[in-house]
């Protein structure tokens, strides 16, 4: 009928008292308890009949009240107050230095773990315990505050922990159409700084890898033509500006002078047309009169 | 050159350019050209007329014309208004109308003294025109004698047509009458300068004529 309890890793055997030491302890108990009231009884009943003469042994007439009983005893007490003040100053003193010493050799010899598990019940107490209430109790923001992540997250092994990670399967768990659909894109298009973005851009090395001619040969340039503004096109062209250009160049006026002065209608060119062809053919004329081989002057030129 | 200039000859006429004119179209100039002294002629005698009927109106006749003084007047004046035409412009009002000019033998403009020479040559004796039409160059005596030519030339003004190309290259570095130079058989397609050049050299310079022998 004893419990064990281990002291320093040896079992040590709790005393259990008998049934007739438990009488024994309960009749010691009724009898002092019988004696006491008595005393108090008796003590009660002496201290009313006693009191006026207590009354006058504490304050005697005609004495100086400093020198009352009352007065000597008030100032012992006072005295032995103020000695209790320190001899308890000096015991707790005392006990600083001896209690953590006692506690540290009795709890090496008291499996305190054992003995919670084995007299506790633990269950019992948690069920009792509103874990809802303490933790809304807990400020989570302030206690977040105090972690140095930094030092946390240096010592991590990223890479042991990436590693483990079997991102093919969390890939495929993912629901992309829905993060997606939750992120506000135009949002994030308005902070970016696309000036930047593509100040930092290599296009030259991305045009380098775009295979042109596939790209070409992919394009339907029909449909391309079907979708172009071409009028917009034309307006935004200087048409008139490239005529004055082309005009500087081939200088029109020169031409259109020289045109009307010189064959100012059709009949001066039919005139003079005639007079070609008459030279040509008085020419062949001649030629075969005088039996000459046409001379390339003017008759080889194109009739 | 690059062949890029625009002519303002008709596309027919293009082969004839710069070939020597046959005897109809230089008849044809001539009778122009008869006729316009004519006019002038006609024009100073109306006005002196005019002139003596301003100064006395009321004992005005008829100038009864000497026809020796008229002859010698009007073949002067034909004289003169053929060297300044030929020295200034090239070509009469005759040649321009049948779209000729007189150029010497590298195709240049005629100097005044050879002008004014071929002037009174053709206007003292005409009939040295018919040689054109047995020479084979088409000169005539006149032509042989002075060293000129009369070629087919529509364009109006001396290298109007070859002023300024569309690369804005100046046409060619051989006088003010480039373009009115004589040219040989050139095909239309052949428009390089250099190849131009050597045709007008032998048309000039390797075609002899027999009456120079």
């Amino acid at each position: 009928m004893s419990k064990e309890l281990t002291t320093s890793g040896r079992p040590v055997a709790v005393p259990q008292l008998g049934p007739e030491a438990r009488l024994a302890l309960d009749v010691a108990l009724g009898v002092a308890g019988v004696t006491v009231g008595a005393a108090v009884v008796a003590v009660r009943t002496v201290h009313r009949v006693t009191a006026p003469l207590t009354r006058l042994l504490w304050h005697p007439p005609l004495v100086p009240t400093r020198f009352h009983p009352a007065t000597v005893v008030a100032d012992l007490a006072r005295t032995g107050g103020a000695d209790r003040e320190e001899l308890r100053r000096r015991a707790e003193v005392l006990l600083d230095a001896w209690v953590p010493a006692l506690v540290a050799m009795i709890v090496e010899r008291i499996d305190i773990t054992q003995l919670v598990e084995d007299n506790v019940d633990l269950d019992q107490i948690v069920s009792t315990v509103d874990l809802d209430a303490a933790v809304a109790r807990v400020d989570l923001d302030a206690a977040v505050a105090r972690v140095d992540l930094d030092t946390a997250v240096a010592r991590v092994d990223l890479d042991g922990v990436v590693s483990l990670v079997d991102l093919d399967a969390v890939v495929a768990r993912v629901d992309i159409e829905a993060i997606v659909d939750r992120i506000d894109l135009d949002a994030v298009a308005a902070k970016l700084d696309v000036d930047a973005v593509v100040a930092r851009a290599d296009f030259d090395a991305v045009i380098d890898r775009i295979d042109l001619d596939a790209v070409a040969a992919k394009l339907d340039v029909d449909a391309v033509m079907a979708r172009a503004d071409l009028d917009a096109v034309i307006e935004r062209i200087d048409i008139v500006g490239i005529i004055g250009e082309v005009l500087d160049v081939i200088d029109l006026p020169a031409i259109i002078r020289d045109s009307s002065g010189s064959m100012a209608s059709e009949t001066v060119r039919g005139v003079r047309m005639t007079g070609i062809n008459a030279d040509d053919a008085l020419s062949r004329v001649v030629d075969r009169a005088l039996f000459r081989r046409r001379h390339h002057n003017a008759s080889d030129a194109p009739q | 050159m690059t062949g890029a200039e625009i002519s303002p000859v008709p596309r027919e006429a293009r082969p004839y350019q710069g070939h020597s004119a046959g005897l109809v179209t230089r008849i044809v100039a001539n009778t122009i050209d008869a006729l316009v002294v004519g006019v002038i002629v006609g024009a100073i005698y109306l006005g002196l007329v005019s002139f003596k009927f301003l100064l006395d109106p009321l004992s005005f006749v008829w100038p009864s014309g000497n026809f020796l003084v008229s002859l010698t007047t009007t073949l002067f004046i034909a004289t003169a208004y053929l060297a300044l035409g030929w020295w200034l412009l090239g070509r009469s009002y005759g040649d321009h109308v049948m779209g000729l000019r007189v150029v010497d033998r590298r195709g240049r403009r005629l100097g005044p003294l050879r002008a004014l020479l071929r002037a009174a040559f053709c206007v003292f004796f005409p009939i040295g025109l018919f040689w054109c039409v047995v020479s084979p160059e088409r000169r005539s005596v006149q032509d042989v004698v002075l060293w000129t030519r009369v070629v087919y030339d529509w364009v109006a003004r001396p290298g109007a047509s070859q002023r300024k190309t569309l690369l804005g290259e100046a046409p060619m570095a051989l006088g003010p009458a480039a373009t009115s130079e004589p040219r040989g058989p050139v095909p239309e397609h052949e428009t390089d300068a250099h190849t131009r050049s050597r045709y007008r050299r032998e048309d000039l310079e390797e075609s002899p004529d027999p009456s120079e022998r």
